[in-house]
């Protein structure tokens, strides 16, 4: 039952995701004109991002056993030695992480696996960098796939430091 | 097509491929003991195979896919076609992901470095690889 739950959140969450990309990239490259390789690159970043703030957001309220984290540890400067940093191995899929509160778990499929991941893509990216290729200007798939991967993870990091900002910490 | 019907096959491509990119993580998770991005890192590789696979067959001539927002304008003339490329986009679009990709790489910077450039260019050229792949493969054989 908690498995068809969970599945059921995944698949709301990724058909509205889908359709979310669909709209950015009719409104970039339909509406504003800009090619669309730069609206699915603006798809993924946003999408990094807003993962970074949904992740601390989640984590940050709620301890994996359910409990309120509102008084803490001291602030450390460290990511590692915050409340939220994961336990073991951090890059297993977020619903696998919140293994106590099926709040958190469904929530967690809802935005983070679903929304966000049916959202961002990386397979309209690679098919549009072998796109520029096929059209002779490689140093653009160069630029689309650096460019990508960068900002990608200097959004996370932004995400992280702005979903911080949302959490109420004493 | 209308905006709203190819919504709707986007809208149901994407469901789909979201729940299959669930399922996939799952077991690869379960069967390989590896650490959690081979997941996605195997995710990613499919799911770009599959694209370059679907689109190369179903838009028949290389049209330049840089109108990929105007699909629904360049192929008016196949209804079905168009539905499938559109439902190929949703698809395959929503089984990759590069969200969690980035959150990954973000979490492998502190300290594995190693595995953070095997993710990183990994994914890159396989990708790329994958659906240079797909698209040769779906010429040869649609051809």
């Amino acid at each position: 039952m908690e498995k068809f739950m969970i599945v059921l959140c995944v698949g709301c969450g990724g058909g509205l995701g889908a359709a979310f990309r669909h709209l950015i990239v009719e409104l970039v490259h339909g509406f504003v004109g800009w090619p669309s390789f730069v609206a699915v690159m603006i798809v993924n970043v946003l999408g990094s991002f807003l993962i970074g703030v949904v992740f601390v957001s989640i984590e940050g309220t709620l301890q994996r056993n359910g409990k309120s984290r509102l008084c803490q540890v001291p602030f450390s400067r460290r990511f590692e030695d915050r409340t939220w940093w994961p336990d073991g191995d951090p890059t297993i899929p977020p619903v696998e992480q919140f293994q106590f509160d099926l709040h958190q778990k469904l929530l967690t499929a809802f935005v983070i696996t679903g929304f966000l991941g049916g959202t961002t893509t990386f397979s309209l990216f690679s098919l549009l960098s072998l796109n520029l290729i096929q059209a002779g200007t490689w140093w653009w798939a160069l630029v689309n796939g650096f460019g990508t991967l960068l900002l990608g993870l200097a959004a996370v990091i932004g995400g992280f430091h702005v979903g911080e900002k949302l959490v109420p910490r004493h | 097509m209308t905006t709203f019907v190819s919504f709707l096959c986007i809208m149901f491509g994407g469901a789909l491929g979201a729940v299959c990119r669930y399922f996939t993580q799952e077991l690869v998770i379960r069967w390989t003991k590896l650490p959690g991005w081979v997941s996605i890192f195997f995710v990613n590789i499919v799911g770009s195979f599959l694209i370059g696979l679907a689109m190369a067959s179903l838009l028949q001539k290389t049209t330049d896919l840089q109108h990929l927002g105007r699909l629904s304008l360049e192929l008016h003339t196949r209804p079905l076609q168009e539905g499938l490329a559109i439902m190929a986009v949703g698809f395959c679009g929503a089984y990759t992901t590069f969200s969690s990709f980035s959150l990954d790489n973000y979490f492998l910077v502190h300290g594995k470095y190693v595995q953070l450039a095997l993710n990183m260019l990994g994914s890159l050229v396989g990708a790329f690889l994958a659906v240079w792949a797909g698209w040769s493969l779906s010429q040869m054989v649609f051809a």
